[in-house]
C-alpha cells in the first residue's frame, strides 16, 4: 500500500487553444463563438516580462520564536510557530528545521522525515542538513541500526565538515560497533576541532582504549575530565580501562587494579542516587578485587612452584647421583600440560 | 526603354513645354535610374512639374490678355484720332449732298425745261437722290436692327429702301427728254431702282425698253414678249428681233438682268434662255461667263441636260481658255459649272419620263466627252460626278465612275484622292475587304516608287496628298478592320458558344495586325505610330497571337513617344500573359504547384524553379505596379507575390507581401489583410518544421509579422477586428503551446534529474523568447556574438504564474482547468503547498464538475496533509472517500487509507486502526493492500499498546487472509507478534513455544522464500525454539565409564548430539536473515564451547571404580596419590581441545560473517567476548565503555 503523499498527476495534455487554425482569414460566421475569447484588453499583444516569484519573506521573528520554544522543551509551541513562519514563507528552512527539531523531540520521527524531504527541496543549506541527517541518524541510533546510523552521521559530517560533535557521534556509533579503527581518526578530527569538547575526548579514549594504546586513552580521558570535572562516564572509563589495560607502564596488577578501583569508587561517588540499576561498576570492583586477589594466588601460586621447583632441582640432583649408582626405577609419565583457564 | 512615372505629369503641356518637362524628368530620372526608384521623389517631381506647368499656363493666358488689351487700346486710341473726322467728313458731305439737292432742285424750279442744262441737272439731281436714299435706308436699317436688340424690340415691319424721288425724276427725264444723250443710263438705273425697291415687272419693263426698245417703252405697263403658236418648241427665242435704244454698255447686263427675273419664275424658263442667249453675243462682256452660267443652268431647270452639260462645258472652257490665254481670272463660276456638270451627268431621268433612263451617268459623261480626253477639265468632270453619285451614296456609281476616270487617266495627279473616294465608298457599302484590298492599292499605288510617283514627282502637292491618302488608307484599313472585328467580338459575345464567329473576329483582328504592321513598317516616323502601335498590339492579342502581342504591348509601354496607351498596354501585356498562362496549363506544359498551406507545404521550404513564362509575367506586373498607380495595383502586386508563394521562394514572397502591406494597409485593407494573412502563412508553414530551434524562429518571425500587423494601419482599421482577435487567439494558443512545453520539460528534468533544455532560436528572437517576455523584436536577428537567451526548463513559479494568466485570459475555456492543474502541481513541486493548495481549491470550486476539479480535492487534501494541516486533510480525504460525488473518482479508496495513514502517523491510534480496516474492506480486490491495511490497523493497536485489540486484531487478521499467499508474509508477522504477546503475557512456556512454532510452521507452510521479513520472524522463532535445546543441552551432564570404549562410546554419542544440535542452528541460515543467521553461528561455536566444558567437568569427576582405584593406588603408594585421577583426567583432556578449537574456531566465522553482513550485534559482541577469553591477545575483551554522544 502506498502511503504518504500518494502518486502525481502531473504534467498532461494541455489542451487550451492550440495552434490548430493558423489562417488570418476572419473565422466564418458562427465560428466565433466557438473560438476561444479574445485575451483582455490589458495587453495581451505585448510580451509581458518574464514574472519573476514575489521577493521571499523572511520570517525571521517567528522562526527564532519557534527555536526559543523548542529550546525550552515547548514542543508542541514550536510546531505552531514554526507553521506560522512557512505560512509566510513555506520555503524557509530554518522554520522546516525547527520544525522537524520538535516534531523529533515529540517523537513524532515520521513528520521528521517529511520535513527533510521538504528541507531537500527547498535546497536546505548545509548546515541544515548536517542537522537533520543527524536527527535521522539519531533515529536509527535509537533503533539500535548502527551501520544506519554511521552512514547518516557520515553525511551530516560530509554536509557540515567543521562540527565537532557530528564527527564525535558518527565516532561514537564506531564504538558502538567496536570498530575502534575507523572511530580513531574521526575521533581524533572531532576533538582537533573542538578541544574544549569532553566527549569528543571520552569517545576518543574510547577508541585508543580499544587500540589498546593506553596511555593515549587514558590522556583523552583525564582531558574530558580537565574539561568537565563531573564527567562520571570519564571517570568510569578510566576504571575499566586500568581494569583491562594488562600492559600500563610502571604499574602491576594490583596497583593498576587498585586505580581501577579507585575510580569505580570516585564514579559511584559521582553517580551517586543517579546510577542505574545494573550498571557494573561493583561487579568490576569486584573483579579488580578479585584480581588483586588472583594475582596475589598467582604469585603464591609462582612462589610455591618456584619453591618446588628448586625442590625438584635438588631431589634431581640426588636422584641422578643415585641414578649413578646401580638399579634405577622407570621413568614418572609426564604431568599433563595445564588447559587454558576455561571462560566463566 | 521605362519612362519615368514623373513624366506623366507634363501630359497636360504643350509640345515645347513637354519637351521641356520631359527633358527635365528624364535628368531628375537619370540618377533615379542608378538606384531603386523613390516613390516620394517622383510624386514630388511631378507635383513641381504639374506646378510648372500651371505656371506656364496662366502666362500664356495673362500674355493673351495683355496683347488683347494693348489691340483695343490701340484701336481705341486710332478711333478716337479718327472717328471724329470721319463724322465729320460724313456730316460734310451730307451737308454738300443736301445742298447740291436744294441747288439742283432750285435749279429745276427756275429752268424746268432748259434742253442743254435741265436733262443732266435731273439725272444728276437723280443720283443724288438716290445716294441720299441709300443713305437714309441704311441709318433706318441700323438703327432698327439696334432696336430689335434693346429690350422693347419694335413691331414694326423693317424699313425698306425707298428710291421714288430717284424713279420719279428718271421717269420726268425720259419723258420730258427722250432724246436725252444718256438714255440708256437712264433706262438702266431706272430698272435698277425698280429692281432694288421690288417692283421686278416695272425693272424688267424699264430695261427691256433699253434693250428692245422696238418692243417695249418704259412707260408702259410691265408686258412679257408675245410667244409663237408652238408652245412645245423649246429652242423659240422671242427677244431674236430685239434691237437697243442705242448701243451701251448695259445692254448686255440689262439683258443678264431681264434673264435672272425671267430665271426666277419657272414659266419664264424659255425668256431667260433667250434673254441669256443675247448676252453670249456680248463675248467680252463681264456678264458673259454669268449669262452662260445662267444659261445653263435655266437648261437644267428647264430638264434640258444636254444643253445644260454643254453650256456648263462651255463656261469650263471659257474659263480655262482665259485662264490659259493669260488672264488672272478665268471665272468664278467654273467651279459650279463643274459641280453642276457633275449633277446633270448624275441626274438618271434626263429625258423626263420619271424613270430612270437606261444610260448611265457613267455613259453620258463618257459619251459627251468622247475624243476630248486630253481636255483638262474632263477628269474633272469624271471626278465631280464620282463625287456627286458618292455624296448621293450611290457607292457604286460612283465607284465605277472613279475608277473609269483611274483607267483613263492613271497619272492623273489627284489620282491618289480618287483611289481613296473609290476606298471610302466601299467601305460606306460596307464591303470591308474591297474597301480593304482598294486601300491597299492606295497605299501601294501612289508611293514613291510607282509610275503615278513618277509621273508627278514635280508636283509636290500632289505628292504630298499622295502620301497622306496613302498612310491614311493603311491606317484606315487596319483602323476599319480593327473596328470591324471589335464589332464582331461583341456580337459573339452575345453567343459565345458559337466558335464559328469567333474565328471569324479573329480573323478580322489578324488582318487589322498585318495592316497595322504594315503601316508601321512604311511610315515609322508617322506622327500616328505610337497610337497604332498600340492598336497593333490590340489586334494581335485578340486575334490570339499571344507572344506577339505581348512584344507589341512592350514597345507601345516603353515607347517614348507618347503615354497615352502605356498603363493599358502595361496591364494587356500581364492579360496576355495569364492568357498563355492559362493555355499552358490546358496543354498540361506547366502545372501550378498549390498556394502553400500547412497540409500541403512541409518545411524546410526551399524555392522550386518557377517557368519561364512566369518570371515574365511576374517582370510584367513589376513594371506596371512601378509605374503605374491605380485601383489595379494592389491587386497585381498580391498576385505576383503569389506566384513566388507558389515556387515557394519564401524570402521574395514576404518582400513582395510585405510591401502590400505597407503601402496599402491603410487605403486598402482588404488587400492588406490578405497580405498579412499569407505571410503569416507561409510562417505558419516554416513552423512546422520538425527541428525545434528552427520551429521557434519560425515562430519568432511568426509573431513579428502579427505584432507589425497590429500595429499597422491594417490592425487599425474598425474591419481589424475579427483578424485582431485571431492574431490574439494565435498568440494565446501560442503561449499556451511554449507553456505546455516548458511544463513538460520542467516536469521531465524534475523527475529524471535531467537538465533538458528548451530549444530557442539562436539567430534571432524566438517566439519562445518573445512569448515568455525575456526578450523583445520578435524575429529580430541577434547581433555577431549575442548569445540566445536561455529559458527556465525547472519548475518555478513563473511557470505556475504563466498558467495562471493562461486560465485568467481564458478562464471558460475547455483546457484552463487542466492548466490550473498544472500550476497547482508546479507549486506543489516546489513545496509552496500553501500556494498549491489555494490553488486547488480554487481549481475544486471554479472547475467542480470538470476531471481536474475533483482531483483538486484530492490534491488540496494532500496538500493538507504535507503542511501538516491535518485535519482539512483528513476532511479533505473523508470527502472524497465518502461523498457520492466522488464515487467514480479514482482515489476514492486510496483517500480513506491516507485518512488512516494520517492519523496513524500523527498517533491517533484508535481512528488510525478503524480506518485502516475500512479501507481494508474497500480493498478487498487488492490482497496485498488489504492485508497491509488490517495488518496497519494491528500495528496501530500495538502502538497505542491495547494488547487485547491488538491480539484480537491479529487474530482476525489470520482469519482473513491466512489463506490469501498475497499476505503470507503479514500472516506470518502475525503470528510472531502473538507469539510475542504470549510470551509477553504468559508463564506457560509451553504456549510461548507453540507460539513460536506456529510462526515458524506458517513459514514453512506458506512456502515463504528467505530474506524476507517474514523469514527473519520464522528464523527467530526457529532460534528460540531451539535455544530451548540449546538449554536443554546445556544442562546435560556428561559422564564416561572407567573403560576406555566406553569413554568413546559416550563421546561419540555426545558428539552426534552436539554436531545434529549444531545442524539445526545451521538450518537458521537458510532464513537468510542476518540477525538470526549470525545467532546461529554463535550458538555453533558455544555448542562446541559446552562440549567442551562437559568434558572438563567429566575429567574433573572421574567415574566411581577410577576413584576407588585411585584411592587404592594412593594407599598403596603414597606417592601415587593423585596418579590415576591425573591419568583419567589426561585421557578425557586429550577430546577437550580439539572441541575447543572448534568452538573458537566457530565463534571466528561469526565474526568473519558478521563483517561479511556489515552487521554487528549481540550476538556477535558475544562471541567476540567468548573468543577473548581464550584469545585475549587476538581478540582482546573490551568491555563496554561509556560514550558520548551529543543528542539534539
Amino acid at each position: 500500500m502506498r502511503t504518504g503523499a500518494g502518486r502525481h498527476r502531473s504534467v498532461v495534455a494541455v489542451n487550451l487553444v492550440l495552434l490548430t487554425v493558423w489562417t488570418l482569414a476572419p473565422a466564418p460566421a458562427g465560428a466565433q463563438e466557438q473560438a476561444a475569447p479574445a485575451p483582455p484588453a490589458t495587453g495581451d499583444g505585448a510580451p509581458r516580462k518574464r514574472r519573476q516569484p514575489p521577493p521571499a519573506v523572511i520570517p525571521t521573528a517567528e522562526t527564532q520564536a519557534a527555536e526559543q520554544l523548542l529550546q525550552a522543551g515547548k514542543y508542541e509551541a514550536a510546531v505552531a510557530q514554526s507553521k506560522a513562519a512557512l505560512n509566510k514563507n513555506e520555503r524557509y528552512t530554518p522554520a522546516m528545521l525547527v520544525m522537524a527539531k520538535a516534531y523529533y523531540k515529540l517523537r513524532k520521527y515520521e513528520w521528521t522525515k517529511k520535513l527533510w524531504e521538504m528541507m531537500q527541496a527547498n535546497g536546505a543549506s548545509d548546515a541544515e542538513k548536517s542537522e537533520i541527517y543527524q536527527l535521522l541518524a539519531f533515529l536509527e541510533v535509537e533503533q539500535k541500526n548502527v551501520p544506519g546510523a554511521i552512514l547518516l552521521f557520515k553525511k551530516a559530517a560530509d554536509a557540515r565538515p567543521d562540527n565537532a560533535v557530528i564527527w564525535s557521534n558518527l565516532g561514537a556509533q564506531y564504538l558502538l560497533a567496536k570498530n575502534y579503527r575507523e572511530a580513531a581518526p574521526v575521533l581524533e578530527r572531532a576533538a582537533q576541532l573542538q578541544p574544549g569538547f569532553a566527549k569528543a575526548h571520552l569517545n576518543l579514549g574510547d577508541a585508543y582504549r580499544g587500540l589498546q594504546e593506553y596511555e593515549k586513552s587514558q590522556a583523552e580521558y583525564q582531558r574530558a575530565l580537565q574539561l568537565f570535572p563531573n564527567y562520571a562516564d570519564a571517570v568510569f572509563n578510566l576504571g575499566i580501562l586500568f581494569l583491562d589495560a594488562d600492559k600500563m607502564p610502571n604499574m602491576d596488577v594490583p596497583a593498576r587494579m587498585n586505580t581501577a578501583i579507585q575510580y569505580f569508587q570516585r564514579y559511584r561517588q559521582m553517580m551517586g542516587g543517579t546510577l542505574p540499576a545494573g550498571d557494573p561498576v561493583d561487579a568490576y570492583i569486584q573483579e579488580a578485587q578479585e584480581g588483586i586477589k588472583k594475582e596475589e594466588k598467582r604469585l603464591e601460586r609462582q612462589r610455591k612452584n618456584e619453591e618446588r621447583e628448586r625442590q625438584r632441582a635438588a631431589k634431581k640432583a640426588a636422584d641422578d647421583t643415585a641414578k649413578a649408582a646401580p638399579g634405577g626405577g622407570a621413568p614418572a609419565p609426564a604431568a599433563p600440560a595445564a588447559p587454558a583457564a576455561p571462560p566463566r | 526603354m521605362r519612362r519615368p512615372s514623373g513624366a506623366v505629369g507634363a501630359l497636360a503641356l504643350s509640345a515645347g513645354l513637354l519637351s521641356l518637362v520631359v527633358s527635365a524628368a528624364m535628368a531628375l530620372a537619370a540618377p533615379l535610374a542608378a538606384g531603386p526608384v523613390d516613390a516620394r521623389a517622383l510624386d514630388e517631381m511631378t507635383r513641381d512639374v504639374q506646378h510648372f506647368a500651371d505656371a506656364v499656363k496662366d502666362y500664356r493666358s495673362t500674355a493673351r490678355m495683355i496683347v488683347k488689351r494693348a489691340y483695343s487700346d490701340k484701336t481705341k486710341e486710332i478711333s478716337a484720332k479718327y472717328d471724329p473726322q470721319i463724322a465729320m467728313n460724313d456730316r460734310e458731305a451730307r451737308e454738300r449732298r443736301q445742298n447740291a439737292i436744294l441747288m439742283f432742285e432750285g435749279f429745276l424750279r427756275r429752268y424746268p425745261n432748259d434742253k442743254r442744262w435741265t436733262p443732266d441737272v435731273m439725272f444728276r439731281l437723280a443720283e443724288l437722290y438716290y445716294e441720299k436714299s441709300a443713305e437714309e435706308f441704311l441709318d433706318a436699317d441700323e438703327a432698327y436692327k439696334k432696336a430689335i436688340d434693346s429690350p422693347n424690340p419694335p413691331t414694326t415691319p423693317p424699313p425698306r429702301v425707298d428710291y421714288t424721288p430717284t424713279i420719279t425724276l428718271y421717269k420726268r427725264l425720259l419723258t420730258e427728254f427722250p432724246n436725252y444723250r444718256l438714255l440708256d443710263a437712264a433706262y438702266y438705273l431706272l430698272g435698277f431702282c425698280l429692281g432694288e425697291m421690288g417692283q421686278e415687272a416695272q425693272a424688267r419693263q424699264a430695261l427691256l425698253a433699253l434693250v428692245c426698245s422696238n418692243k417695249f417703252k418704259a412707260m408702259d405697263p410691265p408686258d412679257l414678249p408675245k410667244m409663237g403658236d408652238k408652245p412645245d418648241d423649246k429652242n423659240e427665242d422671242p427677244y431674236k428681233d430685239c434691237t437697243p435704244v442705242k448701243e451701251s454698255k448695259f445692254v448686255p447686263e440689262s439683258w443678264t438682268r431681264i434673264g435672272e427675273f425671267h430665271f426666277d419664275n419657272p414659266a419664264e424658263l424659255r425668256l431667260a434662255i433667250a434673254a441669256f442667249k443675247r448676252v453670249l453675243t456680248f463675248k467680252d462682256s463681264p456678264y458673259y461667263d454669268r449669262a452662260l452660267y445662267k444659261l445653263a443652268w435655266a437648261y437644267y431647270r428647264d430638264n434640258r441636260f444636254p444643253e445644260a452639260v454643254r453650256e456648263f462645258d462651255n463656261l469650263v472652257k471659257y474659263a480655262d481658255a482665259r485662264k490659259a490665254a493669260g488672264q488672272k481670272v478665268g471665272s468664278d463660276l467654273r467651279p459650279e459649272a463643274v459641280q453642276y456638270l457633275g449633277v446633270s451627268f448624275a441626274e438618271n431621268d434626263w429625258d423626263g419620263d420619271t424613270v430612270p433612263d437606261a444610260e448611265t451617268g457613267l455613259q453620258r459623261v463618257s459619251a459627251f466627252y468622247k475624243g476630248r480626253e486630253d481636255e483638262p477639265h474632263v477628269r474633272e468632270v469624271f471626278q465631280r460626278l464620282g463625287d456627286i453619285f458618292f455624296d448621293s451614296t450611290k457607292y457604286a456609281e460612283a465607284i465605277a465612275v472613279y475608277k473609269a476616270l483611274l483607267a483613263r487617266w492613271p497619272a492623273y495627279p489627284d489620282a491618289p484622292r480618287v483611289q481613296d473616294k473609290i476606298v471610302r465608298s466601299y467601305e460606306r457599302d460596307r464591303n470591308m475587304i474591297a474597301s480593304a484590298k482598294e486601300r491597299e492599292a492606295l497605299g501601294r499605288n501612289y508611293t514613291k516608287g510607282s509610275a503615278w510617283y513618277e509621273k508627278n514627282k514635280d508636283n509636290p502637292e500632289a505628292l504630298a496628298v499622295a502620301q497622306q491618302l496613302a498612310e491614311d488608307a493603311l491606317l484606315t484599313a487596319a483602323t476599319n478592320v480593327h473596328a470591324a472585328a471589335q464589332a464582331c467580338k461583341t456580337k459573339w459575345q452575345e453567343n459565345q458558344k458559337d466558335l464559328k464567329k469567333l474565328e471569324e473576329c479573329k480573323a478580322l483582328y489578324r488582318t487589322g495586325a498585318e495592316l497595322y504592321e504594315k503601316y508601321l513598317a512604311a511610315y515609322p516616323n508617322s506622327k500616328r505610330s505610337y497610337e497604332f502601335s498600340a492598336f497593333y498590339a490590340d489586334a494581335l492579342y485578340y486575334s490570339g497571337q499571344l507572344p506577339q502581342a505581348i512584344a507589341a504591348y512592350q514597345a507601345v509601354r516603353d515607347s517614348q513617344l507618347d503615354n497615352r496607351y502605356q498603363e493599358d498596354s502595361a496591364f494587356r501585356m500581364i492579360k496576355a500573359y495569364e492568357e498563355i498562362i492559362d493555355e499552358m496549363r490546358r496543354d498540361k506544359k506547366i502545372d501550378d504547384p498549390p498556394i502553400p498551406d500547412e497540409k500541403n507545404t512541409k518545411p524546410p521550404v526551399t524555392p522550386t524553379a518557377m517557368p519561364d513564362i512566369y518570371v515574365k509575367y511576374t517582370a510584367a506586373i513589376d513594371w506596371y505596379v512601378d509605374y503605374i498607380k491605380n485601383e489595379r495595383t494592389p491587386d497585381l502586386k498580391y498576385a505576383a507575390a503569389v506566384i513566388a508563394l507558389r515556387y515557394h521562394n519564401w524570402p521574395e514572397a514576404r518582400r513582395r507581401l510585405g510591401e502590400i502591406t505597407q503601402l496599402y494597409c491603410g487605403p486598402n485593407p482588404e488587400i492588406g489583410f490578405k497580405a498579412y494573412d499569407a505571410i503569416l502563412q507561409t510562417y505558419f508553414i516554416d513552423f512546422n518544421v520538425e527541428d525545434e530551434e528552427q520551429k521557434d524562429c519560425a515562430l519568432g518571425k511568426l509573431l513579428n509579422v502579427a505584432d507589425q500587423f497590429s500595429e499597422s494601419p491594417c490592425g487599425k482599421s474598425p474591419k481589424a477586428a475579427p483578424y485582431l482577435s485571431r492574431i490574439a487567439q494565435i498568440k494565446a494558443s501560442v503561449k499556451t503551446t511554449i507553456i505546455t512545453k516548458r511544463l513538460q520539460l520542467s516536469m521531465e528534468n524534475e523527475e529524471k534529474g535531467t537538465n533538458k533544455e528548451l530549444t530557442v532560436c539562436r539567430e534571432s528572437a524566438g517566439g519562445i523568447a518573445v512569448v515568455t517576455g525575456i526578450s523583445t523584436g520578435a524575429g529580430v536577428a541577434r547581433k555577431p556574438g549575442e548569445k540566445a537567451p536561455s529559458i527556465s526548463t525547472e519548475l518555478d513559479v513563473g511557470l505556475a504564474l504563466d498558467l495562471i494568466d493562461v486560465v485568467n485570459a481564458n478562464p471558460k475555456d475547455s483546457g484552463a482547468p487542466t492548466a490550473l492543474n498544472n500550476a497547482c502541481v508546479i507549486y506543489e513541486k516546489l513545496f509552496q503547498f500553501g500556494e498549491a493548495t489555494k490553488c486547488y481549491e480554487r481549481l475544486y470550486k471554479d472547475y467542480p464538475e470538470s476531471e481536474w476539479g475533483k482531483e483538486a480535492l484530492w490534491n488540496s487534501s494532500r496538500n493538507h496533509y504535507r503542511f501538516f494541516e491535518f485535519d482539512q486533510a483528513v476532511k479533505g480525504y473523508l470527502t472524497l472517500a465518502q461523498d457520492p460525488k466522488f464515487a467514480a473518482s479514482e482515489h476514492r479508496k486510496e483517500a480513506l487509507g491516507l485518512a488512516a495513514s494520517l492519523l496513524d502517523n500523527d498517533q491517533q491510534y484508535g481512528k488510525a486502526a478503524d480506518l485502516y480496516k475500512r479501507y481494508s474492506e474497500a480493498v478487498a480486490d487488492k490482497p496485498l493492500d488489504s492485508a497491509q491495511a488490517y495488518f496497519f490497523s494491528c500495528n496501530a493497536y500495538e502502538k497505542s499498546k491495547e494488547v487485547g485489540k491488538q491480539s484480537a486484531c491479529l487474530k482476525d487478521f489470520i482469519k482473513k487472509f491466512n489463506s490469501q499467499p498475497e499476505a503470507g508474509d503479514l500472516v506470518v508477522q502475525a503470528h510472531m507478534k502473538l507469539a510475542v504477546i504470549t510470551e509477553q503475557g504468559s508463564r506457560d512456556k509451553a504456549a510461548v513455544l507453540n507460539a513460536y512454532k506456529k510462526v515458524r510452521d506458517e513459514f514453512v507452510a506458506k512456502r515463504l522464500p528467505a530474506a524476507t521479513p517474514a523469514a527473519g520472524f520464522a528464523a527467530k522463532a526457529d532460534f528460540l525454539i531451539l535455544e530451548e535445546k540449546f538449554k536443554a543441552f546445556q544442562k546435560k551432564e556428561l559422564k564416561f565409564g572407567s573403560k576406555p570404549e566406553q569413554i568413546k562410546k559416550t563421546f561419540d554419542a555426545f558428539t552426534a548430539e552436539s554436531k545434529a544440535l549444531n545442524e539445526e542452528y545451521q538450518k537458521i541460515w537458510n532464513y537468510k536473515d542476518a540477525t538470526w543467521t549470525l545467532a546461529a553461528f554463535l550458538r555453533s561455536g558455544d555448542i562446541y564451547y559446552e562440549f567442551a566444558q562437559k568434558l572438563i567437568k567429566a575429567a574433573n569427576n572421574p567415574p566411581d571404580d577410577v576413584k576407588r582405584l585411585a584411592k587404592m593406588a594412593c594407599k598403596a603408594n603414597p606417592d601415587d596419590c593423585g596418579m590415576v585421577e591425573t591419568q583419567y583426567k589426561d585421557a578425557v583432556y586429550q577430546f577437550v581441545t580439539p572441541v575447543e578449537e572448534e568452538a573458537k574456531k566457530r565463534w571466528k566465522d561469526t565474526l568473519a560473517r558478521a563483517v561479511q553482513l556489515g552487521v554487528t550485534n549481540d550476538y556477535v559482541k558475544k562471541a567476540r567476548e567468548n573468543l577473548s577469553k581464550y584469545l585475549p591477545d587476538e581478540f582482546p575483551f573490551i568491555k563496554d565503555e561509556r560514550i558520548g554522544l551529543e543528542y539534539p
